[in-house]
């Protein structure tokens, strides 16, 4: 019974040291981690959106997603984009994409920003072939061409396709049908056309 | 002194001989990079862990030694990974998924278990490098026939020195073989090494 305690004790020791270890490197890598993702994700927001943006901002809608607009100038009259996260389950992980859309709700370009599927098969996804394919694509071609869509499904990880590519349509089928962005929409619309009038 | 780092290459390879840490060598060599990428993980660590342990061995008491090794591979490998996460982004993408998948390689507990909890830092520190290289060459080999015939090309590179490169070896008409890369093919591979390996030494 005392050597019990004793051997507790000591496994008790070296638990607590290096428990105190990495609390100390945790709390000292804690905002580096942090800056760097924050980094990514805004570098992975300009690259999906529309060419010719000069400032974004992030809203929040009435259903919790977070968006990103992307606008010309400063005035914020002119949208020209818009940004958000897609999530989706793949075959070992959720799969999440950054998904750039254009005003009249085309994909512009998505970037799979994190997966953990198979390696050699899912890890695909990440590949520019497979991501570009995206680009121009409408929602009604948003399915993998096994589903009768465009959009071809890698080779032996068509549940991760599945996952990138349904995850892109619902979102694409989500925002296109938010009241505020259409109204949005329409008032781009008029602005153009009021511009042109005037030309 | 340098057998010690010597035995780990080919006499007492951790996979070929001791068959230790199988399922990370399954699971990364789907191409040559990934092999290297996770080979190079596993020299540091097995050698930083073996010098750790090589110095603590004789205040622990061998009734809880395997919890105390587990927690000192653990404590390690999470340092490792926050550090590089936070300082070196790229090199934590590249390597991300190899690094938590350290802590479960049974080379590492085994090496500590039998070596570095009896033996001095230095040879610890040799017997770590050597079962690491190893380790790394297997892990290589195996990567880079794995994807030659499963996906038809070939990624090469080192990590943080050299960026990943993919070169199309069997040109675009080829089909790729994909059971080379899903889990049969790497018992397949493995096991056509090891009898390679039984064949050589056999005749030498």
């Amino acid at each position: 019974m005392k050597n019990i305690l004793k051997l507790g004790f000591i496994l008790m020791a070296y638990a607590g040291i290096a428990g105190v270890l990495l609390g100390w490197v945790y709390t000292k890598t804690k905002p580096k981690i942090d800056l760097q993702e924050k980094l990514e994700r805004e570098q992975a927001i300009r690259e999906v959106l529309p060419d010719g943006i000069e400032i974004f901002e992030e809203n929040t809608l009435d259903d919790g997603t977070v968006l990103i607009i992307g606008y010309s100038d400063d005035s914020k009259q002119n949208v020209l984009g818009y940004a958000a996260m897609a999530v989706g389950t793949g075959f070992s992980s959720n799969v999440r994409t950054m998904l750039g859309l254009t005003p009249d709700f085309k994909v512009n370009a998505i970037k799979v920003i994190y997966q953990s599927e198979t390696p050699g098969l899912g890890t695909h996804s990440q590949d520019s072939w497979f991501q570009k394919q995206f680009s121009g694509k409408t929602k009604g071609d948003l399915l993998v061409n096994k589903d009768g869509g465009k959009i071809e499904a890698i080779t032996g990880a068509t549940i991760s396709s599945r996952a990138v590519t349904n995850s892109v349509r619902e979102l694409v089928e989500k925002l296109s049908h938010n009241p505020k962005l259409t109204r949005m929409q329409k008032t781009a619309e008029d602005t153009l056309s009021s511009d042109n009038s005037s030309n | 002194m340098i057998k010690e780092f010597t035995k780990g290459i080919l006499k007492e390879n951790p996979i070929l001989v001791l068959a230790l840490g199988l399922c990370p060598t399954l699971a990364v060599t789907t191409t040559a990079y990934n092999g290297i990428g996770m080979g190079v993980a596993v020299i540091f660590v097995l050698t930083m862990s073996n010098i750790i342990i090589s110095l603590i061995r004789k205040t622990v008491p061998s009734k809880i030694r395997i919890p105390i090794f587990i927690t000192v591979i653990a404590t390690f490998v999470t340092i490792v990974k926050l550090v590089m996460a936070g300082y070196t982004p790229s090199l934590s993408k590249q390597l991300g998924i190899f690094v938590p998948l350290i802590v479960v390689n049974c080379i590492i507990l085994g090496r500590a278990e039998a070596f570095a909890s009896k033996n001095g830092v230095l040879a610890s520190a040799l017997d770590g490098l050597g079962m690491g290289t190893g380790f790394t060459i297997v892990l290589f080999f195996m990567g880079t026939v794995r994807e030659i015939i499963g996906s038809g090309t070939l990624t090469l590179g080192f990590p943080i020195l050299i960026d990943p490169h993919t070169l199309n070896i069997m040109g675009k008409g080829y089909s790729s073989a994909l059971l080379m890369i899903l889990p049969p093919g790497g018992f397949i591979t493995l096991g056509i090494f090891m009898w390679l390996k039984q064949l050589w030494v056999k005749n030498a």
